[in-house]
């Protein structure tokens, strides 16, 4: 505590001003960087300089801070792009779904903001500031760390914030007390300095490499040579090739299963019908990875087996250099369809289409032709128009050119649905039979920026616990001339902590002088 | 088997209970102004309380098979739970019957809050398979509530350092916080006696029927009937799944809040403030401020570590990317943010004290609102949680 010179207020040790009467209270020293000159206080002459001074400064690197945090919220008031409807045209989604602030928000090119080029730009400021501010602290901080004498000006002592005159009779034995509590003490004269933790002063500048590492880390990951990510959609006891791996990688889907909870478990039961459907346990993929020997481009290659695992959610697996995780599946896709034209005087031809690869022309019993115009694997409307969302035959729809001799009419065929485009409606196409298959989705990574971002991480975590679970304290014991003790403590942090802690070592120091 | 979920629902009864008996009793304590038996008395009651809290979590634990953080009830009894724990350690450092209040009421409400939701014992899906799902949410809730001490602290610094006669900003921003509390309670015990009297109102719209569990006066633009006499259709503009639901539950809550502020002004004869004012007085506001900033020093690491990186490692397992900008990503990232800013800022001259005290102040409304409004208003990858 220390009292206002004016109203005699008790204030906190760290308090400027009286929180009482509002007076300046006695200078303390401004130990923050233990008055060491930095570069960003000396030098302001060269653009360098300025530059340098403008990232030094904490506060404008509050800003910027401050200014990535409001940028950052700004990007959650919509959905990002990444996460609208699969198949969404995203200047008709945002405008339909958030009207007028949708388009301005779709404009302003907020639905791609953290891949923004003025966001990045914001990281990069950021990344200086901490940078900057680190270097300019740290080295002129480190330095009279190292160098400080025990002897000390009466001034600096007396303006600590911790300052007590007293008598001490057995120096040696207060001595003792300080060590303790783990105190290192080192002595000039009849003078002692005892500090302890001085390592927690590291804690910022450690937990700041850390963070650079972190944006080192997003700022690798902006180079594509860096990592990989592909994905591969396997049908049941199928093999495809994982693309851009020159095809050397090849993955074959044994089996595909899903998983899901009993609804009779009294247990989940509640829940499952609140949910009002199954909930899924598992999804799991038995694979086979291969390894393509002897290649040579156009051939089938030869496949050697590299490994047989068990891929599910949560538990990747790794095979030459690539982590593989499930983290897709298709139920039923459709692998071929069994089509039924039919004309006015119910004349029938069965067909089969392979929705994986159609043919175009279909020469059908009964003198019908059919003929492929346009082939959607996943149709779906969006709006008026017909589209594709996958390439994938999950809702597979055709439009035919069926002629009968000289006769020809358009139709639309999808699963359930039949519309005749040229109104006729002299004969009818529809789905009799069909066959399908389950699709696992697999994605396949490799990724060298993740050690550096765990590295990072793991720097930054050591950073800051050093930086603030430990306090840097020292306490200076000075002979005055009148062989009385002039005491002055210092604390980076937490000043009642230390203040109970000086109190604690004199009290105790009392008591055995009495005792 | 069946038994121990009861008994799990019993205890947390019975730790609200406790928690009630707590407040009063440190209120009491705090009205009285000397340190002594009926503090005891309150810790005690408290860590009771605590302790029937862990048994219902122990319990539902065995009785499911996997830690209950996994949808919004368990998450926020997990994280009212925290708030307790923090307290009882703390209040062996600080032996502040007010600081204990906070904490005590905000737990409450937040348990209260928790209630409304399912509470059925829901199998996990396969993304929330891992022990990375209690590693990650334990770590991330414990700092929330260690940060959550910052808040209690600045606003009873905030509540000290105001003069009700001349800073009407300030002294209107405390009655708004306080009438936003008031509504979280009024919200709490309208839907829990609603619920005891069995009332629901069914309002029909063209192809749904949708369940209030409160009175609508806020109804979809397309509604057919309602029971209630009037409703006014939520504005076109407001799309969002049950926005019309929604917008009731904060009307009604709102209003509630209103009422309950103005019958506690009926009682006070002057501003919740003012009424709260002589109970603070006696704090010593530079141990206030001193609390404000160790609970957030303490806390950020924590919340670091769990909120960010365990999430991060986790989210690499279970979704192939550690990092994907999902909405509860985002706003922890914008918490750990401000934290960051509020430990920067103090450093500057002029940031102690007051200033120090609204920032925490704002930093416990990020936290809430990433805890409340990213599940209800933003639809996200953690829709469950």
């Amino acid at each position: 505590m220390q009292k206002c010179s004016i109203c005699k207020h008790e204030n906190n040790l760290f308090s400027e001003e009286c929180h009482h009467c509002g007076s300046t209270l006695k200078g303390k020293l401004d130990m923050r960087y233990e008055g060491a000159g930095r570069r960003s206080q000396q030098r302001n002459q060269t653009l360098i300089d300025k530059v340098w001074r403008f990232f030094a400064s904490v506060r404008n690197g509050m800003y910027i801070l401050l200014m990535t945090l409001l940028a950052t919220a700004l990007g959650t008031i919509l959905p990002q792009r990444t996460y609208i409807p699969i198949g969404r045209v995203p200047q008709e989604f945002y405008e339909s779904e958030y009207g007028v602030f949708g388009r301005l928000y779709h404009y302003l090119g907020f639905d791609q903001l953290y891949s923004s080029w003025w966001y990045m730009t914001l990281l990069g400021l950021l990344g200086a500031s901490i940078l900057i501010a680190s270097i300019d602290r740290f080295f002129p901080l480190y330095r009279a760390l190292k160098l400080q004498p025990v002897k000390r000006k009466e001034h600096f002592l007396t303006h600590q914030l911790y300052v007590k005159n007293k008598e001490i009779s057995d120096p040696e034995r207060l001595i003792r007390q300080i060590r303790d509590r783990r105190y290192r003490v080192r002595q000039d004269g009849e003078d002692y300095l005892a500090e302890k933790n001085r390592f927690a002063r590291w804690g910022p500048y450690v937990n700041h490499i850390g963070l650079l590492l972190v944006l080192l880390a997003a700022f690798l990951r902006l180079f594509s040579f860096f990592y990989q990510d592909e994905f591969v959609w396997i049908r049941d006891g199928e093999t495809a090739v994982v693309p851009d791996t020159n095809q050397s990688l090849f993955i074959k889907n044994k089996q595909f299963s899903v998983d899901t909870y009993d609804a009779d478990d009294p247990k989940f039961e509640a829940a499952i019908e609140q949910e009002g459907r199954s909930i899924p346990k598992s999804f799991t993929t038995d694979i086979i990875v291969y390894e393509a020997e002897n290649h040579i481009a156009g051939d089938t290659p030869d496949l050697k087996v590299l490994k047989q695992m068990q891929v599910s959610v949560n538990h990747p697996v790794k095979a030459a250099g690539f982590t593989i995780y499930q983290s897709g599946y298709q139920m039923n896709e459709f692998s071929g369809l069994t089509l039924r034209a039919e004309n006015e005087d119910g004349l029938t031809a069965d067909f089969q289409v392979n929705t994986e690869d159609p043919q175009t022309d279909y020469e059908l019993a009964n003198g019908l032709h059919a003929k492929l115009v346009d082939y959607y694997p996943d149709y779906q409307l969006n709006g008026d128009n017909i589209i594709t969302a996958t390439k994938y035959p999950r809702n597979p729809a055709f439009v035919f050119d069926i002629s009968e001799g000289d006769m020809t009419e358009r139709l639309f065929i999808a699963i359930d649905e039949v519309v005749s485009e040229t109104g006729s409606n002299k004969y009818n196409i529809h789905a009799v039979d069909y066959d399908t298959h389950n699709v696992t989705g697999l994605s396949v990574k490799r990724d060298w920026t993740l050690p550096v971002f765990l590295l990072g991480g793991l720097i930054f975590m050591m950073g800051l616990i050093q930086g603030l679970y430990w306090q840097h304290r020292r306490i200076w014991l000075q002979r005055q001339a009148d062989g009385s003790y002039l005491i002055a403590g210092h604390t980076n942090k937490h000043a009642s902590s230390f203040e109970r802690e000086m109190d604690r070592i004199l009290d105790i120091y009392d008591k055995g002088e009495s005792g | 088997m069946e038994n121990l979920s009861i008994i799990s629902g019993h205890l947390l009864e019975a730790a609200f209970i406790s928690y009630l008996l707590g407040v009063i009793l440190f209120t009491w304590s705090a009205a009285k102004q000397q340190h002594g038996q009926l503090e005891r008395i309150a810790w005690g009651v408290t860590a009771v309380g605590w302790m029937a809290h862990l048994g219902f979590f122990i319990l539902r634990w065995v009785y499911s098979g996997h830690a209950p953080v996994s949808n919004l009830f368990e998450f926020m009894t997990f994280f009212g739970m925290m708030l307790i724990l923090v307290l009882l350690i703390m209040y062996r450092f600080y032996r502040y019957s007010l600081l204990a209040v906070m904490a005590l009421v905000i737990s409450i409400l937040i348990i209260g809050c928790a209630a409304m939701f399912p509470r059925d014992v829901a199998p996990l899906v396969p993304s929330l398979q891992s022990h990375w799902l209690y590693i990650h949410v334990t770590t991330a809730a414990l700092g929330e509530a260690v940060l959550a001490v910052s808040f209690f602290a600045g606003f009873l610094y905030i509540l000290h350092e105001t003069d009700q006669a001349i800073q009407h900003k300030r002294v209107w921003l405390i009655e708004a916080i306080i009438a936003l509390i008031l509504s979280v309670a009024g919200y709490m015990l309208l839907a829990i006696s609603f619920r005891t009297f069995g009332f629901t109102a069914t309002v029909m719209t063209a192809d749904a029927s949708i369940i209030y569990q409160l009175p609508p006066f806020f109804v979809p633009s397309d509604m057919v009937s309602s029971p209630f006499p009037f409703g006014v259709s939520v504005p076109d503009w407001m799309r969002g799944e049950n926005a019309a639901l929604k917008l009731n539950t904060i009307f009604v809550s709102l209003l509630a809040g209103c009422v309950l502020y103005i019958l506690i002004r009926f009682f006070t004869r002057k501003r919740i403030g003012a009424a709260l004012q002589p109970l603070v007085r006696k704090m010593p506001k530079d141990m206030l401020d001193d609390i404000g900033y160790r609970s957030v020093a303490v806390g950020f690491p924590i919340f670091t570590l769990g909120a960010l990186i365990f999430a991060m490692i986790w989210a690499q397992q279970a979704w192939d990317r550690f990092w994907g900008w999902d909405p509860k990503e985002v706003w922890a990232l914008i918490t750990w943010l401000f934290y960051a800013a509020y430990l920067h800022i103090r450093m500057l001259r002029g940031w102690q004290g007051i200033r120090s005290a609204w920032l925490a102040v704002i930093g416990f409304c990020i936290i809430m609102f990433n805890l409340l409004a990213v599940n209800l208003l933003i639809v996200g990858l953690h829709a469950y949680a």
